[in-house]
């Protein structure tokens, strides 16, 4: 560690806020301690490397011009490009961004990822733009972002209130402004594309399925079956839906789930396509679904089951409901569903939580694999990206798994020692400039 | 202080029975834009959760 002594001017990068993501902020110095991570290291791991504010103008469909404020961070690249979603929303600003980035360091490297991290977005409220103005905003944002971004610098993917239609308008965009011989070999320079414009195949269900997988990986180490295991799940949407159908497939029973509506429960099964179908003509709610009975929204976290999957929102597994939870396996299929008081009651009672940055790693996996697919010239098929899903979070779930029961620490301090000491290596083979 | 919070213009503000802490969400999967997914999407894409947007952090 000896060239690692050169001190960081302080005024020279910014301190991301703690308030938005204790959680995290209070792991990373758990697992630091941990570890015991070099100080220096962990000077630089504390701040961001870059921060991009850019304000541009746009046209209105009316003929007025907007002002927009569009953000990039970037907060680690010691491991390969900066990875993490771009969001529109009205509360998009550098605080937030620079504690996502952050969180996204963490989460690329665990999954073994050539990666950094980086997060960004453009502050305002998309229901009150038409169609062709987001676009344009969306565009003139990629054209503002300029070599910020970059298919081997920082590659955006969708987030709160994007989507594959807008990356696939970032990635026309910045291929526009290469070389004509260039073009074609920038495509991923962002991930999230629809599938018939250089996206990947099944990246819709990639984070379920990586949610049933770290399931299954843990059943097995722990030699059991998932048939007739009963599983509970919160939120159906994209995660908690495809968690929900892939365990079914592997013999276990969904007994109750929760949406933004409600609550419902049926001891006996509910069947995971039946309730989808069921979804999809009932406004998206869950509620009212007539093979199953309601439930108290207060009361689903204790319902009888073997395995939870909190899938929709953070802070749901706290120290009010933590001592009520009947099942031994929490998989955190959401980012942050268990607080930290929430948790040391689990951890008391012996319960195993496979946590977010491991557990819901399959999205930000698949859009490695769809980066790569572009960046080889390749199309791969649906049960192709399966099997490389499976490998690659395999891989991740055993160093975890292994690392917890050798230290005799709970699978998240694991999880961030891992992450963490994989950027340390790479900062002390490499050394600091100059 | 928390910067981000997504509940204000979700379209389940008011009746969502997930949380009390409406002031401290920053992802969710269950989160829709008011009026995003009526404006922009075809009518025949609305509320359908494979193409519902992508929240999941990336």
């Amino acid at each position: 560690m000896t060239t690692l002594t050169k001190e960081i001017k302080k005024e020279e990068k910014k301190v991301p806020v703690r308030g938005m993501m204790d959680n995290v902020m209070e792991q990373f110095e758990s697992a630091a301690n941990q570890i015991k991570l070099h100080p220096n290291i962990k000077k630089i791991l504390s701040i961001t490397n870059n921060e991009i504010i850019v304000n541009f103008p746009v046209k209105m469909d009316n003929g007025d011009v907007e002002v927009f404020t569009g953000y990039r961070v970037q907060h680690n690249n010691a491991l390969g490009p900066y990875k993490g979603g771009l969001r529109y929303h009205p509360t998009v600003d550098i605080d937030a961004a620079r504690a996502l980035a952050m969180w996204m360091t963490w989460k690329t490297s665990l999954a073994g990822l050539p990666y950094g991290g980086g997060k960004g977005g453009i502050k305002l409220d998309p229901s009150k733009y038409s169609q062709s103005e987001l676009e344009r905003i969306t565009r003139r944002f990629t054209y503002a972002l300029a070599d910020n971004i970059g298919p081997e610098h920082d590659i955006p993917a969708p987030d709160v209130n994007t989507n594959s239609q807008t990356m696939a308008w970032m990635a026309d965009t910045y291929m526009s402004t290469r070389p004509p011989a260039q073009r074609s070999a920038n495509q991923h320079v962002v991930t999230g594309k629809p599938a018939g414009s250089g996206g990947l195949e099944g990246r819709d269900r990639a984070t379920g399925y990586g949610v049933y997988l770290s399931i299954k990986f843990w059943a097995e180490k722990n030699a059991q079956v998932l048939t007739d295991k009963k599983f509970i799940v919160q939120g159906f949407g994209n995660v908690g839906y495809w968690a929900a159908y892939f365990l079914e497939q592997d013999g276990a029973k969904l007994v109750a789930v929760q949406d933004a509506n409600g609550s419902i429960q049926n001891p006996k099964g509910i069947k995971v396509e039946d309730l989808y179908n069921y979804s999809q003509i009932n406004e998206g709610s869950i509620v009212s679904f007539p093979q199953a009975q309601p439930v108290d929204n207060d009361k689903f976290f204790g319902l009888d089951c073997d395995i939870c999957i909190p899938a929709a929102l953070g802070n749901q597994i706290t120290k009010d409901n933590a001592s009520k939870i009947k099942a031994q396996l929490i998989a955190e299929g959401a980012n942050g569903p268990t607080n930290v008081e929430g948790e040391k009651i689990l951890l008391k009672r012996g319960v195993t939580i496979i946590p977010d940055i491991l557990c819901n790693s399959g999205g930000v996996v698949g859009s490695y694999f769809e980066w790569l697919q572009n960046r080889n010239g390749e199309l791969w098929q649906l049960n192709e990206v399966m099997a490389k899903l499976d490998k690659k979070l395999k891989e991740s779930f055993d160093k975890v798994y292994d690392y917890s029961r050798q230290e005799g620490i709970d699978m998240r301090t694991a999880a961030y020692c891992i992450a963490i000491q994989r950027i340390e290596r790479a900062y002390v083979q490499r050394g600091i400039f100059p | 202080m928390n910067h981000i919070n997504i509940c204000p213009s979700c379209l389940h503000m008011s009746s969502c029975v997930l949380t009390t802490q409406k002031d401290k969400v920053w992802s969710c999967s269950e989160y829709d834009e008011k009026g995003f997914e009526e404006n922009h999407l075809p009518e025949n894409q609305v509320l359908n959760k494979t193409v519902k947007l992508e929240t999941e952090l990336v």
